[in-house]
């Protein structure tokens, strides 16, 4: 068959299928992203409600072949969440813009602070081990995650409430995606990596990960736990923060000069706390 | 989310059409490619303010909507889920005997060789784009669509002549 012909008929068989197909109003389509991104939440808040009814322990038994889970730490010595919060001690600009990596790891928008987004998955976690030892479980996905459908195979690593996000597909970090590299991180108050194996939707997950020791926060201070009044006084009039669905019911975002970070509240009110921080390239649910 | 006037009514109604034509020849199945498509798209609106900043958002809802599809457990479930979101299936067009042939010749491919169909002839990708996109050597590409080609025309052909002999 001739490369012209077979071109004509591919493409005459889809402009066949597109003409009749239904395209619903742009509106549809948001409401559409309503509904998926209400169950999304409504089910994460399900497994939460649950581990916490249940009083089961803290989730690191295994059992899946993919993802892979290790356990460093028995769950019966960890200590569970922080209940301190960190203190403001940074004003917001001094190094919320710098873009060289910092000996610490830091929640920054341009990555995780010993390693920026693009960084190969080797040096990322050359830089981690060395500041967190290793972590506490891995997991592999090839098209849907627990983090929604990443660029790629994707690969997540996960340090007390830190998950580390790596994949071999093109992202604005890594255009070409021929390696293994930085792309997200998040912080998180459930356990994303244990999931079937042919995980295909958003099963909440059966409990909230362990805390071990302190959560990494951003250059202001700022991390899991922090409240709405510290956000306020880190970043003043680069914080945004929305309400409503979809997604987390309240959400923030941060847009600083080297990129933003964005999360989710437990409310508004200034005692309210951070549930959630990510920075880094979008997966689609 | 996306709102009025940030430019994701402009997109969609611009790259809709596209890209559900490019996962149709992809699943082969009208309704099937209308919810992968549709749900690719509900994600776009919903990190639009991100994605809008891509060079080519339209590239990440195909590599959305084509992730859904390979999904086979989701697949598996999609055919039950379309129905209860959308009704019985809709009168489609009738569709011409030849087209109907490349339907059933492009149904018995592998999926791996329907992608790069696909994303070369329909999206119109250069192979070395339809290798990064598939993250596979352009060789394997190459390959891969020679394979393509034989067994379409192998399979076209065998039809027309049962049909001629018949």
């Amino acid at each position: 068959m001739g490369e012209d012909l077979l071109k004509q008929q591919l493409m005459d068989y889809a402009s066949h299928g597109a003409d009749a197909a239904v395209q619903p109003g742009a509106d549809d389509i948001r409401r559409r992203a309503r509904r998926h991104y209400r169950r999304v939440a409504a089910l994460t808040a399900t497994g939460v409600l649950l581990a916490a009814g249940l009083g089961v322990g803290l989730g690191l038994r295994g059992g899946s072949t993919t993802p892979t889970v290790n356990q460093p730490n028995p769950p019966a010595t960890n200590p569970g969440p922080s209940p301190t919060k960190p203190p403001v001690t940074t004003p917001p600009t001094s190094t919320a813009t710098a873009t060289q990596p910092t000996p610490n790891v830091m929640l920054r928008p341009d990555g995780l602070g010993v390693a920026a987004f693009g960084a190969t998955q080797q040096q990322t976690l050359s830089g981690l081990r060395r500041k967190l030892g290793p972590p506490d479980e891995t997991g592999s996905w090839n098209g849907a995650t627990p983090f929604g459908t990443c660029p790629g195979d994707t690969r997540a690593m996960r340090w007390g409430r830190l998950y580390v996000l790596f994949t071999n597909g093109p992202t604005r970090y890594a255009p070409d995606g021929s390696t293994w590299h930085l792309f997200a991180y998040q912080v998180d108050a459930v356990q994303r990596t244990k999931v079937d194996p042919q995980y295909s939707g958003p099963t909440p997950p059966p409990e909230p990960p362990p805390l071990r020791g302190d959560s990494p926060k951003t250059a202001a201070g700022i991390g899991f736990g922090s409240t709405v009044a510290e956000l306020r006084a880190a970043y003043g009039g680069r914080l945004r923060i929305s309400s409503g669905l979809p997604g987390p019911v309240h959400r923030f975002q941060v847009r600083l000069d080297a990129g933003e970070l964005s999360g989710s509240l437990s409310g508004r009110t200034p005692s309210a706390t951070i549930t959630g921080l990510a920075a880094g390239a979008v997966c689609g649910e | 989310m996306a709102g009025d006037g940030d430019g994701f009514d402009e997109f969609y109604a611009a790259a809709y059409r596209r890209i559900v034509g490019q996962v149709f020849a992809l699943l082969g199945d009208l309704h099937e490619a209308e919810d992968v498509t549709q749900d690719a798209f509900a994600k776009a609106s919903f990190h639009w303010s991100r994605i809008c900043t891509y060079d080519m958002p339209e590239a990440w809802v195909r590599r959305v909507a084509f992730n859904q599809a390979r999904n086979t457990a989701r697949r598996a479930r999609r055919g039950l889920v379309a129905l209860a979101r959308h009704g019985p299936p809709a009168q489609v067009p009738a569709i011409s005997s030849d087209r109907v042939d490349l339907h059933r010749a492009i149904r018995q491919l592998p999926s791996r060789h329907r992608e790069v169909l696909v994303l070369h002839y329909v999206a119109e990708l250069p192979l070395e784009e339809v290798a990064r996109q598939l993250r596979v050597p352009l060789g394997t590409v190459k390959s891969r669509l020679n394979r393509v080609r034989k067994a379409l025309a192998q399979r076209l052909g065998e039809h027309r002549e049962g049909v001629h002999h018949g």
